[in-house]
């Protein structure tokens, strides 16, 4: 492995090599590759302008005789044998035998880039660069030999029969030209204030949303479904704000309100409670691919990053502007220091950049490295732009204007932030004190010795080690985690080995291409003034850009976001793909009306909800109408409110809580495993109880490849990846979960149990209570009579069942109450 | 099959939302994306050459030089110290490891094409004709967990949906009454789930697992017939409610068509899993009546009478296989566990003419060390190792690829997991290049950028 901080040197190094280059008095260049070779033993390039590269007369290359006589006979002896004309294909598909192969390049890339030794795979090969294969392989060129190519590289690489055009067509696929097209593809240019337009009906418009919208209903010739009625918009806007229901109280209280803001006061009310957060924090979760252990092979107990989970939770309550929530979750080590009031909220918020999975087991350091930070710059691409920069990593991106330059300026920046403790076999996750400063120093110290450890017991560094000897050091280990155990400390990001990083072809770290500044992508207009920082990792900058008022996409991306939460679709449908495959927005005069009010506001999310739900748009009736469906039957234009089925999580938490058995206790560690420990079957069957527990299922651990039966039912996201769209799936163990699961049977008793005890006349009468509780509304006389019928035919087969006398009631309630809970109406929120 | 036509009155979207070709998809094959077969209204890419496969999983890597892959000059130098620059890179505990260690175990050469099985398999040599093995196999992780995920995904880097999700993906059910993906008693280590899970394929193509034999049964599900009345009862009282409602949306409609196939479901799924309905021959056949072989041998019989119910993905379960200590005791109690059952489900398969159009999958994640570990046993060996193939369109009878001489590397004709992935779906009449999903702007494989289909061992 290359230590990070050799590999430092040598860039500094290289750098002030650069900076001598044009003079290098004194030296020839075999005395100054010498030089290099054996005091840095790296990568041997020669600093530009070494030799002034020759005017070329037009169709003439010069050094064809430097190339005859020097070149083709060095390449015919120590290349050929694998790489020559008798080879085929060439070892790793590379011939070395025309200009032509050499520089289309093999498996790795091209092997020559005109002019530039230092970028020139080949070259990095002959100096037996460790981070490229050598070549010869098993021996060394002499120095003279590796100069004689080097100079052969910089003048070009001449060759007899080629004319100049050859020369200039450079295999660049790291780098494609931006056209106008690119640049004026909608969601890069910035959003642009509407004209509200002037529509039909003035009186059904409560704000300007409701004018965007029926701007184009009356283009189309449609009309906007009649408002929901009372009772049906307060479960719609309980269940959006809170993931419940409303109580009957609360029901009660509301349609005996009379005032004409009774709407907007239930909507403030609704917003002050702490559910809020809980519901929302999830949604965030999602984005955030949250969870409680790394997944993949070594499934490692992430044990605080459920401080993260509360962090998201207290600053939706608290409507923390989204632009210090985005600037937080990115830089908020950076932005608060130590002493700082807002020290740990600012630093747990970077947890988001650990949340991933990780492949801590993957035994070449550097590509666990860069995997781990590509997880970091495609979530931060995707949850805050809707961009799928990721894709850039190998390739110029196939659809959006990204390419590889563009993937490494963004890369560096995550490289140059620390994630874990090292990167070999079995590396730890970095942890920091939440306390002091003094107290992250014990913490680092703990670190280092768990470390130390762990690498002898683990990567077996120590050999021959006696049974006693590794007793001790287990000995060690456990009681180090114990101290570590005991200090307050949150899984967030450092700042790391700051440098930029170099292209790597094909995203192989063996074949790094040259160097990037760290920054954005050059389709922002911006992006030529973005500068980092040059004591940082550019973090902090990546996040004051990220969220600079003027940016195309984070506002647009966010109040995307919540109108899909709010109303089952998103403006842009795709709401994590605001690119060339993701959808237009279907209305984008609302899309930039919204995003420029969500800035204007200071980012606040919680007045966006009061504006979108205080919208006649929002407060539509649900209702099926044949007509519209027709002709929108995706509901693009918004002639009605789209049913919402209840995910996963409100199914069980409306469970709990009309059972009487919710436990609304917020916040805290749930995850009963020790941070690193590596979660086997013991462990997921302890978190398995845990969601025993009748706490809201927001504080339940997700495990990450062994989540709940429930959740995993119900659509639960893959919590690996930023998913701001649930997936919403039919399926027939759906139904089997409500007619068999433990959760339903004993919860429909309880609620049954509970009606049972409360005062009623008749059986109609319970009905009645019932369909309050569950539904939210009066039933019809005529669904009266259907359940009396029932009642009738189910109270004979207990009697063929012979059930006691005294649990025929219970049993018969119970099964009312399953078939409520099973209903189209109890799962879709109207 | 003939192709499939959907409704006129739903549309893109609400079939994106509702169909699964998963545990209890609805009776329409997905329309998920148009480069999935059954989803584009065709069968598959091209003619399939098996129906469906049948994948026995040992997990934990059994050795390939005590099983299938003779090696008598590792015998010879039994016991010689090579230079550690020698060996290749071994994770675990390479300061446990010891000089070459021969196999304990005789090959024996068997059946017309006389190919070598060790005596750990003597069931199993009796079918070695049907048998197409591949001796060439490699993977790049040398842990468990990576490389369980590596052949269960293709990948051990990302979450990735596994093998069985594609397949269901891509071919749809036969049988609408069970779920098209089965795994028996898969590890929930290691990978966990993952290695049955659908990543970001909608979660009806997950694979559903079943626990146990003596009471198998699929999760949510009663068999007690009191509670059958009740629901019945119960259901009906649903859909009257339903109708008051009269709603014209098919996603509602959907739902509750839902509750009455996971009725069928519960009513059909204990006749599947009762193995009492086999006779006393072919249960003793499968080893049921033995303690060593119950286990296994109930997997295997399961996945037979999966198989005739047209289950596409069908998972095997033998765990216990890393040796790294005590060789010879391992692999005798893990052989003796799986032998005669696998034995039985070829003989069985081929004898009820379903072994023609089923593709029988053996191996584990990797191979093991010729060297020692901990003296008596071996450390993981991903760079080369055995995996055979029966069935479904695969030239039985034939072994391909080759180790060295001690059986470290493969050599000849390597066949990475990948490989072995494009093949399988090859044989399955899917394209590996061609059955995507796409996904965060950008069309995902199994096989990634990799995989090419083995021709050398298609029949």
């Amino acid at each position: 492995m290359v230590s990070s901080g050799k590999k430092m040197k040598l860039t500094r190094q290289h750098r002030q090599a650069d900076r001598r280059g044009q003079h290098c008095p004194g030296h020839g260049m075999s005395c100054c590759l010498g030089w290099f070779v054996f005091l840095l033993l790296g990568p041997v390039f020669l600093a530009s302008g070494q030799q002034p590269v020759p005017q070329r007369p037009a169709n003439r290359l010069p050094g064809l005789d430097f190339f005859e006589k020097q070149v083709r006979p060095l390449l015919v002896r120590q290349c050929y044998e694998c790489h020559g004309p008798d080879s085929e294909q060439g070892e790793g598909g590379l011939r070395l035998d025309t200009r032509a192969a050499i520089l289309r390049g093999g498996q790795s890339g091209p092997a020559v880039i005109p002019g530039k030794p230092d970028q020139s795979l080949l070259i990095h090969a002959i100096n037996h660069d460790p981070a490229v294969e050598s070549m010869p392989p098993n021996r060394r060129m002499k120095n003279e030999e590796v100069a004689i190519l080097v100079r052969w590289v910089q003048i070009n690489a001449p060759w007899p029969g080629t004319d100049q055009a050859a020369v200039q067509q450079r295999p660049e696929a790291v780098e494609t030209a931006l056209t106008d097209q690119d640049r004026a593809f909608w969601s890069f240019l910035p959003p642009r204030e509407p004209t509200i337009p002037s529509v039909n009906r003035r009186a059904w418009v409560r704000n300007p949303i409701d004018a965007l919208v029926l701007n184009r209903l009356e283009q189309a010739g449609l009309t906007p479904a009649p408002l929901a009625e009372r009772m049906a918009l307060i479960r719609r806007a309980t269940f959006d704000l809170h993931g419940l229901p409303p109580t009957v109280e609360d029901v009660a209280d509301f349609l005996d309100d009379a005032s004409p803001d009774a709407w907007e006061r239930l909507v403030n009310r609704l917003l002050e409670s702490p559910r809020y957060g809980e519901k929302w924090g999830r949604h965030w979760m999602d984005v955030a691919r949250y969870s409680d252990s790394n997944g993949m092979d070594d499934n490692i107990a992430y044990a605080e990053a459920w401080r993260y989970r509360d962090y998201v939770i207290a600053s939706l309550n608290r409507d923390k502007p989204y632009d210090q929530f985005v600037r937080e979750q990115i830089a908020g080590d950076l932005l608060a220091g130590w002493g700082h009031s807002r020290r740990s909220e600012s630093l747990v918020a970077t947890t988001f950049l650990m949340l991933g999975p990780k492949m801590p087991s993957a035994d070449d350091p550097i590509k666990q490295q860069l995997d781990i930070v590509d997880e970091q710059l495609d979530t931060v691409s995707r949850a805050f732009m809707a961009m799928t920069l990721g894709c850039a990593r190998c390739h110029a991106h196939k659809f959006d204007p990204f390419s590889s330059r563009d993937y490494y300026a963004l890369a560096g920046i995550f490289r140059s932030t620390r994630s874990m403790l090292g990167y070999r076999v079995d590396s730890k996750f970095n942890l920091t004190a939440l306390g002091s400063e003094t107290e992250n120093e014990v913490l680092s110290q703990l670190e280092r010795e768990m470390d130390e450890a762990d690498d002898i017991l683990v990567n077996g560094n120590k050999v021959d080690m006696s049974a006693a000897e590794r007793k001790k050091y287990t000995d060690h280990l456990n009681a180090t985690h114990e101290k570590m155990g005991k200090i307050s400390s949150a899984m967030v990001v450092e700042e790391g080995t700051i440098a930029d990083m170099p292209v790597l072809l094909r995203g192989n770290h063996l074949t790094p291409a040259r160097r990037v500044r760290r920054g954005v992508p050059r389709i922002f207009q911006d992006s030529q003034q973005f500068k980092v920082s040059p004591a940082e990792s550019g973090r902090r900058d990546l996040a004051n850009w990220l969220t600079h008022p003027e940016h195309p996409l984070t506002a647009r991306v966010m109040v995307n976001r919540i109108w899909h939460w709010h109303m089952g679709a998103g403006i842009v449908r795709s709401v994590d793909n605001f690119g060339r495959l993701g959808q237009r927005p279907d209305n984008q005069p609302l899309l930039d009306w919204l995003a420029l009010r969500f800035v204007d506001s200071g980012w606040s999310i919680k007045e966006m909800h009061r504006l979108i739900m205080n919208s006649n748009t929002y407060r539509m009736s649900s209702v099926y109408r044949q007509p519209a469906a027709q002709q929108d039957p995706d509901n693009r234009l918004r002639w009605r409110m789209t049913p919402r089925r209840l995910e996963a999580e409100e199914i069980r938490d409306t469970l709990l809580l009309l059972a009487n058995r919710l436990d609304l206790t917020m916040g805290g560690r749930m995850l009963p495993v020790r941070n690193h420990k590596i979660m086997n079957t013991e462990e997921i069957a302890a978190c398995n109880a845990i969601h025993e527990q009748p706490r809201r299922t927001v504080y339940l651990p997700v495990i990450r490849s062994g989540f709940h039966e429930l959740l995993k039912t119900f659509d639960f996201p893959d919590p690996s990846v930023p998913v701001g769209r649930r997936n919403l799936t039919t399926v027939a163990p759906q139904a089997l979960f409500m007619m068999n699961s433990t959760l339903v049977r004993q919860s429909c008793q309880a609620i049954a149990g509970k009606l049972l005890n409360q005062q009623a006349e008749n059986n109609r009468q319970r009905i009645k209570q019932l369909y309050q509780l569950i539904v939210t509304r009066q039933p019809t006389d005529h669904e009266i009579d259907l359940w009396e019928a029932f009642l009738q035919r189910r109270q004979k087969q207990v009697l063929i069942d012979r059930v006691a006398e005294s649990d025929r009631p219970l049993e018969i309630w119970t099964s009312v109450v399953r078939i409520l809970i099973s209903s189209n109406e109890f799962i879709y929120v109207k | 099959m003939k192709p499939m036509t959907l409704p006129l009155h739903i549309s893109r979207r609400q079939l994106l939302s509702q169909l699964g070709a998963g545990f209890g998809g609805l009776a329409l094959a997905p329309l998920l994306s148009s480069s999935s077969p059954a989803a584009a209204g065709a069968v598959t890419h091209f003619a399939p050459r098996a129906k469906r496969v049948i994948m026995l999983f040992m997990f934990g890597g059994p050795s390939h030089i005590d099983t299938f892959d003779d090696k008598p000059l590792l015998r010879k130098q039994s016991g010689r110290i090579l230079p550690r620059s020698a060996l290749p890179r071994v994770l675990s505990f390479p300061q446990q490891l010891g000089g070459l260690l021969g196999s304990p175990w005789e090959f024996g050469r068997h059946g017309e094409s006389g190919n070598s099985v060790s005596e750990l398999f003597p069931q199993l040599a009796q079918v070695v004709d049907e048998l197409c093995i591949v001796r060439s196999m490699h993977c790049t992780n040398p842990r468990h967990g990576g490389a369980v995920l590596e052949w269960h995904t293709g990948s051990d880097t990302f979450i990735r949906p596994s093998m069985g999700s594609w397949i269901t993906y891509g071919l749809g059910k036969e049988n609408e009454n069970l779920p098209a993906y089965i795994t028996i008693d898969q590890a929930t280590s290691q990978g966990g789930a993952n290695n049955f899970g659908s990543a970001f394929l909608p979660a009806s193509y997950q694979g559903t697992l079943l626990n146990g034999q003596k009471d198998a049964a699929f999760p949510f599900m009663t068999s007690a017939s009191k509670d059958h009345a009740r629901q019945r009862l119960e259901l009906d009282m649903l859909a009257k409610l339903e109708q008051q409602t009269g709603h014209l949306e098919s996603q509602l409609d959907a739902r509750i068509a839902s509750f009455e196939l996971a009725f069928r479901m519960q009513m059909e799924a204990p006749e599947v899993l009762d193995l009492k309905q086999e006779t006393a021959t072919t249960r003793a056949m499968y080893g049921l009546d033995h303690p060593a072989t119950a286990n296994f041998g109930g997997q295997c019989l399961l996945a037979r009478r999966f198989a005739e119910r047209g289950v596409r993905f069908v998972q095997c379960n033998a765990n216990g296989w890393d040796a790294h200590a005590g060789l010879q005791s391992n692999h005798a109690s893990q052989a003796e566990k799986v032998d005669r059952p696998i034995a039985a489900l070829i003989g069985d398969l081929k004898q009820r003419g379903l072994l023609d159009e089923t593709l029988v999958v053996w191996g584990g994640e990797f191979g093991r060390t010729p060297v020692s570990q901990n003296a008596n046993g071996r450390d993981h060996n991903p760079w080369g190792f055995t995996m055979w193939l029966a069935g479904g369109g695969v030239k039985p009878g034939t072994v391909l690829g080759k180790t060295d001489e001690y059986g470290f590397y493969a050599v000849e004709d390597k066949v990475h997991f990948h490989d072995l992935h494009a093949t399988i779906l090859h044989l399955l009449g899917l394209d590996h290049d061609r059955l995507t999903y796409q996904y965060a702007g950008r069309n995902f494989r199994l096989t990634d950028v990799h995989g090419r289909v083995v021709k050398e061992i298609l029949r």
